[in-house]
């Protein structure tokens, strides 16, 4: 017995020094968001000797935050809110129709989620910046953002609704319902808990992407965090200390969604995980 | 099942599946095959001028020493990803499944890396490496510490290894912590009563029994690993000299900077064969084993 506590000790021991270990860039970068560049390139370990706000003041006005996190929230929250709807119906046809034009599309839809987004990228700016004309704008962001991942959706609430009895659907039947009425009003209700988890999980990959909207966002009233992260990081690469605070504030709403939401994103990533 | 009728079911189809596919058909197949077009002409620039070349951009790849180059480093560098982040993942869910008080927590704390996006990430890395890294190599005397890792090419990728590994080590162990989690109690415990070791019970109960998680982190790591884009960009801009540009961003380089479309495009139609290959090689396995089972 003893034997065995001093055992849980070490193991409570190792688990501590690793997760400094995860954490210390993180804390790093908020320590030395207080100081002077000075202080952070003569000892990036030293303590902030006061609370300097004056780093945040210099991020905020110079990566234009406000701006981009309105854009990053416009993105995000869009994308997501078509996703739930779209994929939904989608999967539910999936689930419940059978007909081989629906799997054959279906197969073929979760085969490309294995594709390399280089290989459609080049296009994707040709097809459309270049021919439809959508310049600068959020809406093709949007849109391929709904189409890369749709297939996924599609997926993950098909599981889900494979384990939802039909008889439900065959009852509302009976009772009068239409097909679209079933839908609407009894089966995309008892989504919600798959729905957040594709939610949290899809809203984590399109609020971290840098990529897809560098292609078609390229002024400063446009662009997202991470490009202004990108830009406030490349013109300013001598200041370190605002660009700490920039960082620290640019990822401050992320964490804060992990938080709230951490036990649906750990589940996003085993549920995700299977999908090859 | 829905309604026995054809045309109900073909009604609910069109209503409720074809905008999806629409969407998913012109924001990816249709740029899929458009690039593989694409790839065989001569398009630089933003105009629409361009020309059909065959296979030029192919062949001209196939003798350039620059991609073949980057292809290789790409290869050590998932070599190097796939091996730490998987060995680290497997012991972290292995130590967050046992008894430990706050393994919750834990897991929770030790996953925050990859809520942060690859490009603060990459960023937050590189001034340590410049200056957090440096001071430590300088004064504990380690000099292969103390200029920094990122001026010099080869402690460059390996920098780029570490801090991958370093997220996604963390993500590997969600799916492990998973994997472990479904291995029976009874089959442990039984082990245990016939005398095994904790060494025995996990290299002929536990291993055994999270196959099939290994298998998915081992394809997860490489796929990522062939496609790292951000944390390039990020934390070594691909230098010194071009010395860690992997593919991806290789890639992106050769589209928007150099702006050659069609050579870019060739290229990223060989990165989509190699990592549809793994891809099938993937699955073929995964069912070879269900089979077996």
């Amino acid at each position: 017995m003893k034997q065995k506590r001093a055992a849980g000790r070490i193991m409570l021991a190792i688990a501590l020094v690793l997760t400094v270990f995860y954490l210390f860039p993180l804390i790093l970068m908020l320590i030395n968001s207080f100081k002077t560049t000075g202080q952070f390139t003569s000892n990036p370990f030293s303590l902030p000797t006061s609370l300097r706000l004056s780093n945040y003041e210099q991020a905020l006005v110079q990566m234009h935050f406000f701006t981009a996190l309105r854009n990053s929230l416009v993105l995000t929250v869009s994308v997501c809110a078509i996703i739930s709807v779209l994929g939904a119906m989608a999967a539910y046809v999936v689930s419940r129709v059978k007909s081989r034009f629906v799997s054959v599309l279906y197969y073929l839809m979760i085969a490309s989620m294995c594709a390399p987004f280089q290989a459609y990228m080049i296009p994707l700016v040709k097809l459309y910046a270049s021919t439809l004309g959508f310049n600068n704008s959020l809406l093709p962001v949007i849109y391929i953002g709904v189409g890369l991942n749709v297939a996924f959706s599609i997926f993950l609430i098909r599981g889900f609704l494979n384990s939802i009895p039909v008889e439900i659907d065959q009852a509302a039947l009976i009772d009068g319902c239409t097909s679209t009425q079933l839908f609407f009003r009894i089966i995309l209700p008892m989504l919600t808990p798959i729905q957040v988890t594709l939610l949290v999980f899809v809203a984590m990959g399109i609020w971290n992407d840098y990529l897809l909207s560098s292609l078609f966002l390229n002024t400063q009233e446009m662009r997202t965090l991470p490009m202004m992260i990108r830009v406030f990081c490349a013109q300013y690469s001598n200041d370190y200390s605002p660009m700490m605070a920039g960082l620290v504030m640019s990822i401050t709403p992320m964490l804060l969604f992990y938080l709230v939401c951490q036990k649906q994103i750990l589940e996003g990533v085993v549920q995700g995980s299977v999908k090859g | 099942m829905i309604s026995t009728r054809r045309q109900d079911s073909w009604k609910i189809i069109l209503l409720f599946f074809v905008p999806a596919v629409l969407i998913w058909i012109t924001a990816m197949v249709i740029p899929f095959f458009y690039g593989i077009w694409i790839s065989f002409t001569k398009w630089d620039g933003i105009g629409s001028n361009y020309t059909l070349v065959g296979l030029a951009n192919y062949t001209k790849l196939f003798t350039n020493a620059k991609f073949w180059l980057s292809l290789e480093r790409t290869a050590w560098y998932t070599v190097g990803v796939v091996i730490l982040s998987n060995v680290v993942g497997l012991s972290l869910g292995l130590l967050l499944t046992s008894a430990l008080k706050g393994r919750n927590l834990f897991r929770t704390a030790i996953f925050i890396p990859n809520v942060i996006g690859g490009v603060a990430m990459g960023y937050i890395w590189k001034y340590i490496f410049a200056y957090g890294v440096t001071l430590v190599g300088s004064s504990l005397g380690v000099q292969w510490l103390a200029t920094s890792m990122l001026s010099d090419p080869t402690k460059a990728m390996i920098a780029m290894i570490l801090v991958s590994s370093w997220q996604l080590s963390a993500y590997l162990m969600i799916i492990y912590v998973a994997g472990f989690t479904n291995v029976p109690g009874e089959l442990v415990e039984a082990a245990r009563v016939d005398g095994a070791g904790a060494l025995s019970v996990f290299r002929n109960v536990r291993l055994p029994m999270i196959r099939s998680s290994i298998t998915i982190c081992l394809f997860l790591a490489i796929v990522r690993s062939f496609m790292v884009f951000e944390v390039n960009m990020s934390l070594t801009d691909g230098g010194p000299y071009n010395s860690t540009e992997l593919i991806a961003f290789r890639i992106y380089n050769t589209a928007f900077v150099s702006l050659k479309f069609g050579n870019a495009q060739a290229q990223a139609v060989v990165l989509f064969i190699i990592v549809a290959l793994i891809s099938v090689l993937q699955a073929y396995l995964t069912q070879k084993r269900e089979v077996q089972l």
